[in-house]
């Protein structure tokens, strides 16, 4: 019985709901944003190549409602300084799945990977068996980077005549091996993507 | 092209940011920062106070995993690194250390030590004296680090609070202590719906075994939240403005601490007596413990002073502390500490 309910839900989904891949209406564009983590400051600068748009009616009672679905690939350039702790460079592929409303209004979700490098904010040393003492020059260790966020935009575009979106995005870096295990760095990212042609 | 230039002109001011400041003053008031890299980690010190007495307090912390820059707190700051200089080290797999790897082992702890002190001697004058401040986890490292080679000849003194130098006899002593003040608790009334589950749990097993060991841990630091004779002034700033102000990162503390756990670092430990190589000790040393230290009760202290023969350790309980007498008694806790770093 219950698998039949389950079924007639599924089935008058598929009669209420229509989608359509369309080609990419969406330009490729780029992102700038503020990376900061509470306290500390960074940046990030990406370029965002779309390569799928979805339309999709869905019909309700009161009247037809239509969003985008958009998928794309980011390739991103950022950094923060933590003082005392350390200046860390990564570069990253992000994944961006993007649900926009007709209105504009846009939710992402951006799972991605990378690799990064950190800096020691401080001077280095290491002491040899003899007790020399040398600087390390560039202190710092190379890591795998994997991430998530979720963003939160506008698309001026809609009812203006900007060709971008602004966002904000709360996300997780992961910088691994850390001390054998996983480094996770809370950010908050707010930015604007440039659309690089008139359609956004 | 001029855009692409000064792109990459902003790149690499960025990227030499971390611009590493190498001139450290050998005198006055200082607050340098810097790192040791050592064996697959990256450990940041931080060297606070006043440097024109030549004295170093280096502090070897708790844990493992702990924390540091926990013990900078404002008390410390007006108070302490006035007299003279801070050391806060942060040991390796813990708090804002760094690196992908790095081995566990106690012995590179100490290896760790040693360098850092080597270092220290390096940076700011082999003149320096350098005074260890170990507490807890850091009570063991401290006095392993001494007996081993020459090692104690890099140091002038030696100040253990709270120190566990020899873990299967802190458990067992722990355990003792929860039994008997959980007992007097009980009959006395106080904290009854607390006190039995504990009692109840000492009475069924004893302490041998890692899992005795972690319980009878947490519920040495839990008593000590039920003893109300233990002091607790609220004048060193919060936690977590004591962490922005140094700029410690949460979660690296996080990681190491799990790392810590996982790679459960002081299981060697058990295997080591070090009291029959305490009679090497000729250093002057402080011994200062808290009355309530159920972590680390004050029958370690006992047994330091039985065979520290060659040393005559002074000494002093703390009647209203616990494990970490510099919170409960900061006064009369620091004001210790400066004297016998003042005379010796």
């Amino acid at each position: 019985m219950v698998y039949r309910i389950l079924f007639f839900i599924i089935a008058s989904a598929a009669l209420f709901v229509q989608a359509q891949d369309i080609p990419p209406v969406v330009s490729n564009s780029l992102r700038v944003s503020y990376m900061g983590s509470v306290t500390y400051p960074g940046f990030k600068v990406g370029y965002e190549m779309p390569y799928k748009q979805t339309q999709v009616f869905k019909e309700r009672r009161t009247g037809v409602k239509t969003f985008t679905k958009e998928r794309s690939l980011n390739v991103n350039f950022g950094m923060y300084h933590h003082p005392t702790f350390h200046n860390n460079y990564f570069l990253q592929a992000e994944w961006n799945l993007r649900r926009q409303k007709s209105k504009g209004m846009f939710y992402e979700f951006s799972p991605g990977l990378g690799a990064s490098r950190t800096f020691l904010a401080s001077a280095t040393y290491k002491v040899d068996d003899r007790g020399e003492v040398s600087k390390v020059p560039l202190a710092g260790n190379y890591f795998a980077l994997l991430s998530v966020s979720g963003s939160l935009g506008y698309n001026l575009s809609v009812r203006g005549n900007l060709p971008g979106k602004l966002f904000v995005k709360p996300g997780l870096l992961f910088l691994f091996p850390y001390s054998k295990m996983a480094y996770a760095r809370p950010t908050v990212e707010l930015g604007y993507s440039w659309s690089l042609s008139n359609k956004s | 092209m001029i855009k692409q230039k000064s792109l990459l002109i902003i790149l690499f001011a960025l990227l030499f940011h971390s611009c590493q400041k190498e001139d450290f003053s050998k005198s006055g008031i200082i607050n340098d920062h810097f790192f040791l890299q050592s064996d697959g980690q990256n450990m940041p010190v931080t060297v606070a106070g006043n440097l024109d007495p030549g004295k170093l307090l280096l502090i070897v912390h708790g844990g493992p995993g702990g924390n540091a820059l926990a013990y900078r707190n404002k008390y410390v700051k007006a108070n302490v690194e006035s007299e003279f200089a801070v050391v806060y080290w942060y040991q390796r797999y813990s708090g804002n250390s760094q690196g992908n790897s790095g081995d566990t082992h106690i012995s590179v702890y100490r290896n760790d030590l040693r360098k850092l002190i080597q270092l220290l001697k390096n940076i700011y004058g082999d003149d320096k004296k350098i005074y260890l401040f170990a507490h807890s986890w850091g009570g063991f490292l401290a006095p392993y680090f001494l007996v081993h080679e020459e090692n104690q000849a890099l140091v002038d003194g030696w100040i253990q609070v709270g120190g566990a130098h020899d873990y299967a006899l802190n458990d067992s002593l722990t355990h003792q202590m929860l039994r008997s003040i959980g007992k007097q608790e009980i009959e006395a009334g106080n904290n009854l719906k607390e006190w039995e589950p504990i009692v109840e749990w000492c009475e069924t097993n004893d302490h041998n075994g890692s899992k005795n060991a972690a319980k009878l841990n947490r519920y040495a630091n839990f008593a000590e939240t039920l003893i109300h004779e233990i002091e607790r002034p609220d004048i060193f700033g919060s936690d977590l403005s004591i962490m922005l102000a140094n700029h410690i990162s949460i979660t690296s503390g996080l990681a190491n601490s799990l790392a810590s756990n996982y790679y459960d670092i002081t299981q060697p430990a058990y295997g080591i007596k070090l009291k029959t190589d305490l009679h090497k000790i000729t250093l002057p040393t402080l011994l200062l413990w808290g009355k309530y230290d159920f972590v680390c009760p004050t029958g370690l202290m006992d047994e330091l002073m039985e065979h520290l023969e060659n040393t005559a350790p002074e000494s002093h309980i703390f009647e209203k502390a616990g494990h970490a007498p510099m919170y409960n008694e900061p006064e009369l806790f620091w004001e210790t500490v400066i004297r016998f770093v003042t005379n010796h």
